[in-house]
């Protein structure tokens, strides 16, 4: 588990290939950095991921920065990440942006898994 | 694949607080989100981190990501202009760092002249010039929609690219005032962050000169302590002798004597001679050391973080790497300190703006006697094969010609080896892979 003032990762354990990590919340500024430097860890031992962020009290830019960060990142490592559950402020966000097709959003962290499940050759 | 459509928005409500979360104090309520209040509260999101940041690279990625969320991009890149005519390459994502140094390079010029006196962002279609044509066709590999200036009172800084904003193909006018503010505020920020790091660079530089000026203050004071006690002896004897010489009243008998005498002591002083040389020679190995038992983890951390800005603000990044446990070591960690701070300047040295130094710690076991290693790695030229195996000799440098780049009177990594064998450890270094090179302190363990 990361954890900082205002916010946590929590390792949720993994689906074969795929990494799931639930996070809660701020996610700002001041702990976008510490998202990317966890999900690299992710994505250093070859890893999918899946971010829950059903408890994502705070959803700023540099956290939507982070997010667009991820999705290209995992891509060019022929990676997948998927992005679940979120949380009221969060949908409000992504939605205001018209993001939530380019980010791949799931209702259920369970629908993501059975997503990139459903992907892998 | 399934992707669920964003639902339409409920109606205000109180978020209900999580059983996890109760103890805990509520965080803001979220209620304005339209695109208006979602700048001001990037901004805000923005200015506080800023303000709060005394590193380049680490102001740099919190611009490039709030910019990304605030216009909805995932391409963007930042150059700082240096002392050298090309730009360097602080930070990009979502396109190479190749390419991005390249487009940098292209359009550089051009922009500098064109942001010198103020000037809003532009699009690379309107760049003219001969650096147009190479840099549209770099910004179209690299997805790039439009550069805009960074600025610090007027001084430009650097620059700032940024991709279309996903599923639109222009900026809107007021996206475009949105990323002039917050350019603003990072201009100055990352200024401020920039002198404090020069600033700290030059206050560690004068400490460890002053630390360097002790420990030849106190060598000088051993020394002639050691000088005044032996000459003075054998001195005052020959000159004795000879004075007796000169008496008339002395027979012939005592002046083989005496000159018997001042010749003994003579080659007395002849063998003291030798003696002060060969001290002198070894009196650079008068290291003292008070080694004890230290959680390297936690050193390691500290002093990172320390160097950090200084490193940063020379526009090289410092990235520390650390295995999750280690081994307690034993080592003095102002003398370790001193090796690293060596290290550090070296491939400051012998590496280019816009590259990284990484410095990484882990538990190893050398000769079979458990320690750690402590590697910092350039992404420099490199130093050639033949010249490795002197590398670690005083007044060694790279280049020896008058007009060589790095300074220094090539002694650093002389006194990086003494000081880490002074402490029970070893120095190597080796070539890199693809380029650079890596030292290596092997330290052991408690």
């Amino acid at each position: 588990m990361t954890t900082t003032t205002d916010f946590e990762i929590v390792d949720a354990g993994r689906r074969g290939r795929t990494a799931v990590l639930r996070l809660r919340g701020r996610l700002d500024a001041g702990t976008a950095p510490t998202l990317l430097e966890r999900c690299a860890q992710v994505q250093a031992q070859g890893q999918n991921l899946v971010l829950n962020l059903e408890a994502i009290s705070f959803l700023g830019s540099s956290g939507i920065g982070a997010m667009l960060v991820l999705v290209e990142q995992f891509q060019e490592q022929a990676g997948v990440v998927r992005f679940a559950a979120l949380s009221e402020p969060a949908r409000a966000v992504v939605e205001l942006l018209d993001l939530g097709q380019y980010l791949t959003i799931h209702a259920t962290e369970e629908e993501a898994l059975a997503a990139i499940d459903a992907q892998a050759p | 694949m399934s992707s669920l459509p964003v639902p339409a928005p409920e109606p205000p409500r109180e978020p209900e607080p999580e059983a996890a979360n109760r103890d805990r104090p509520p965080a803001p309520p979220l209620t304005l989100m339209d695109r208006q209040s979602y700048s001001m509260l990037s901004l805000v999101d923005l200015s506080r981190k800023l303000w709060s940041t005394q590193d380049v690279h680490e102001a740099a990625e919190s611009l490039l990501l709030n910019l990304m969320g605030q216009v909805g991009t995932a391409r963007a890149a930042l150059w700082l202009s240096s002392d050298d005519t090309q730009p360097v390459l602080i930070r990009c994502h979502g396109m190479e760092a190749a390419l991005a140094r390249a487009l940098g390079a292209a359009c550089w010029n051009e922009l500098s002249v064109r942001f010198r006196g103020g000037g809003t962002p532009i699009a690379p279609t309107e760049i003219e010039g001969g650096a147009g044509q190479s840099t549209r066709s770099l910004a179209r590999q690299a997805r790039v929609a439009m550069f805009a200036p960074l600025r610090a009172e007027d001084q430009p800084m650097g620059l700032v690219g940024l991709g279309f904003p996903v599923g639109r193909d222009r900026y809107a006018p007021a996206q475009l005032e949105v990323i002039e503010a917050s350019l603003a505020v990072a201009g100055l920020a990352m200024r401020s962050a920039r002198m404090h790091g020069l600033a700290m660079e030059n206050g560690r530089r004068l400490q460890r000169s002053n630390e360097a000026l002790q420990d030849l203050d106190r060598m000088k004071s051993e020394f002639l302590e050691h000088v005044n006690h032996e000459l003075r002896t054998p001195l005052a004897v020959t000159l004795g002798c000879l004075q007796c010489l000169g008496d008339p009243v002395v027979t012939e008998a005592d002046r083989g004597t005496l000159v018997e005498t001042a010749t003994r002591s003579t080659e007395d002083m002849v063998r003291l001679v030798e003696r002060v040389l060969t001290l002198s020679e070894s009196s650079g190995q008068s290291i003292v050391v008070q080694a004890c038992e230290a959680d390297l983890r936690v050193f390691m951390q500290e002093y990172s973080k320390e160097r950090r800005p200084g490193v940063s603000a020379g526009l090289r990044n410092l990235v520390y790497e650390s295995d999750d446990a280690l081994r307690p070591v034993c080592i003095d960690p102002t003398r370790l300190r001193q090796v690293l701070d060596e290290l550090i300047d070296n491939a400051i040295k012998f590496s280019a703006p816009g590259t990284r130094i990484l410095l990484h710690v882990c538990d190893r076991e050398e000769g079979g006697a458990a320690g750690a290693r402590i590697s910092v790695r350039d992404e420099g030229v490199g130093i050639p094969e033949e010249r490795l195996p002197d590398l670690f000799q005083s007044f060694h440098q790279i280049d020896g010609s008058r007009t060589r780049r790095a300074g220094g009177l090539g002694i650093g990594l002389a006194v990086a080896r003494q000081l880490t064998e002074a402490m029970g450890g070893r120095i190597a270094v080796e070539r890199g892979a693809p380029s650079g090179m890596v030292f290596a302190v092997w330290v052991p363990a408690a």
